[in-house]
């Protein structure tokens, strides 16, 4: 199983369709392989290791991913936004690649001394209808390597093989399953795993692809409306601020609304059901180790969650779905038994597409299969999926386990709140103590005393913060992801309330 | 016929399962029978 035969797929079943591109300007899957095949050549031409992505979204992220596949070297997307220093470290990992990288965006790349080419030079370069496949196919290479930053220090490459590619999608998607006229919009950075994962999924399944490269709600919306987008995939802050947007908020070619990356705030995916009724919400569960989604929440359980009366679907709306049945699921302790429905244990999951493979370590799976993914969380009696939050972000005080991201949605429940992050502080009496970040809705402002009560009166008195800080902004990535660790730095410079 | 690019393909009596990923002439077969269209579960698009 590797990458090139869903292209293969793609182009010898709908070679004249477009799959890659804005209307205007788009590339078929026919062409696509064409510029793979001469993409590769270059590759090998050049004796390029690997190829390195540092550059924003759009029609040279698909070439470069089949080039490389077709060359047997792996791809690299590095994030763009990195340091200096962290960039020139990841570099150094790579000391053969070929970069593709817009001049001038990183002088570090010359200072690694590798060789770059901006994506339009490499559109050139691989345009043309003379190309031929190349011969004798690396089966080994890893096809994808994202590095993924832990908590701790340096950023680990995960190895995305690709068995665990192609397991995913044969096993997610039904080969050309879309309509001629579908319309796919993705907004997040190559460089993430949901950005690799849809570059394939929607090509597997005959859908053109359009790309943002850059998230601003009035944009998103001009281009889902310019573009007639059936399908978009957004994290959620973006929906957030979708949902805030003071403007024209119709969608009528929007069938589906794919989201994921990071909690969702309930209030946000509630006032975007009611908001636009006719569109299937899908919540996707993944990681980069595991190939993107494990778990899917669908259009049926958020509509069954909004309208039930019974609490517990009620609650559904606020978990992550049922497992995919391709993928097995445990619930564990810390000593590997599994436990029972309700019960809170680490989230492990086993199966073709979980790679679970980094760089220089190798595979994290126990004996039997499964990674632990340092999230917790519970099944309920159906088997919907309930995440806790990360493992290293439990807050000890006292002796009790308490989850940020428990109290983190009581606050977001309060409409003066438009962001919030709980952390632990050292302390000592407790060991550590509660304290909370907010920013207030924009022009608003928050009451900290109320909001403490809130959390009081909703949870226990423990896991109330002891202090409420107030801020204009949160240190979060590109795709929304909240970065604790630079919260829990900024808080002896804030003074409290 | 059991051959249809993308489709996937059961067996009445074992386990196999079959994907086509490259069209042809032939007819899938196993244990002496044309093997059958497995209709796939349909999972919502995500990733």
């Amino acid at each position: 199983m590797h990458l090139t035969m869903l292209l293969d797929m793609a182009a010898d079943g709908f070679g004249d369709r477009r799959v890659v591109g804005p209307a205007g300007a788009a590339v078929t899957a026919g062409e696509l392989r064409q510029r793979a095949w001469a993409g590769a050549r270059v590759l090998r031409e050049r004796e390029a290791s690997a190829l390195v992505y540092l550059a924003t979204n759009g029609t040279a992220f698909p070439v470069a991913m089949f080039a490389a596949a077709h060359a047997g070297v792996p791809l690299v997307p590095l994030n763009y936004r990195l340091g200096t220093a962290q960039l020139s470290e990841l570099l150094s990992r790579h000391p053969k690649a070929l970069v593709i990288t817009a001049p001038g965006a990183h002088d570090v790349v010359d200072a690694a001394g590798l060789p770059r080419i901006a994506p339009a030079e490499w559109l050139q370069l691989t345009a043309g209808d003379s190309a031929e496949a190349v011969s004798d196919l690396d089966l080994d290479s890893p096809a994808v390597i994202i590095y993924t930053s832990g908590t701790t220090s340096a950023p680990k490459g995960v190895l995305l093989r690709h068995q665990n590619l192609v397991s995913y999608v044969i096993g997610t998607v039904e080969y050309m399953s879309a309509d001629e006229d579908d319309v796919a919009l993705v907004c997040v950075p190559p460089y993430h795993i949901a950005a690799v994962a849809n570059c394939i999924t929607n090509l597997y399944a005959g859908r053109r692809t359009v790309v943002l490269d850059h998230f601003d709600a009035a944009d998103w919306l001009a281009t889902v409306r310019a573009e007639q987008v059936t399908n978009a995939l957004v994290v959620p802050t973006m929906l957030a601020r979708i949902v805030e947007h003071a403007g024209d908020k119709a969608v009528p070619s929007l069938r589906t609304l794919a989201y994921g990356g990071a909690p969702m705030p309930a209030r946000i995916i509630e006032q975007a059901l009611d908001m636009w009724p006719g569109v299937g919400f899908v919540n996707a569960y993944g990681l980069t180790e595991t190939s993107s989604t494990v778990a899917v929440l669908g259009p049926e359980d958020h509509r069954a969650a909004r309208a039930s009366s019974d609490p517990a679907i009620r609650a559904r709306l606020g978990s992550a779905g049922r497992v995919i049945p391709t993928v097995d699921l445990a619930i564990l302790d810390p000593r590997g038994n599994a436990l029972p429905a309700g019960t809170v244990g680490r989230i492990c999951l086993r199966g073709e597409q979980v790679s679970a493979e980094y760089a220089g370590i190798g595979r994290a799976v126990d004996e039997d299969g499964y990674f632990d993914t340092r999230d917790e969380g519970y099944v309920d009696e159906e088997g919907f999926l309930f995440i806790g939050g990360r493992v290293d972000d439990t807050i000890i005080r006292g002796g009790e386990n308490i989850a940020p991201a428990e109290i983190e949605a009581v606050l977001m429940e309060d409409p003066s709140v438009g962001d919030v992050a709980v952390i632990g502080v050292p302390d000592d009496e407790w060991g550590q103590r509660i304290e909370a970040v907010v920013v207030p809705v924009p022009g608003g402002s928050v009451d900290p005393e109320a909001l403490r009560t809130l959390v009081r009166a909703k949870l226990r008195g423990s896991k109330t913060p002891d202090r409420i800080h107030v801020l204009a902004e949160l240190p979060r990535t590109e795709t929304g992801k909240l970065i604790r660790r630079q919260v829990r730095g900024l808080l002896p410079a804030l003074s409290a309330w | 016929m059991a051959n249809q690019m993308g489709k996937r393909y059961v067996c009445a009596h074992c386990s196999t399962q079959l994907l086509v990923v490259k069209p042809g002439a032939g007819a899938l077969e196993c244990h002496g029978a044309p093997m059958t269209i497995e209709m796939p579960k349909p999972l919502p698009a995500s990733d």
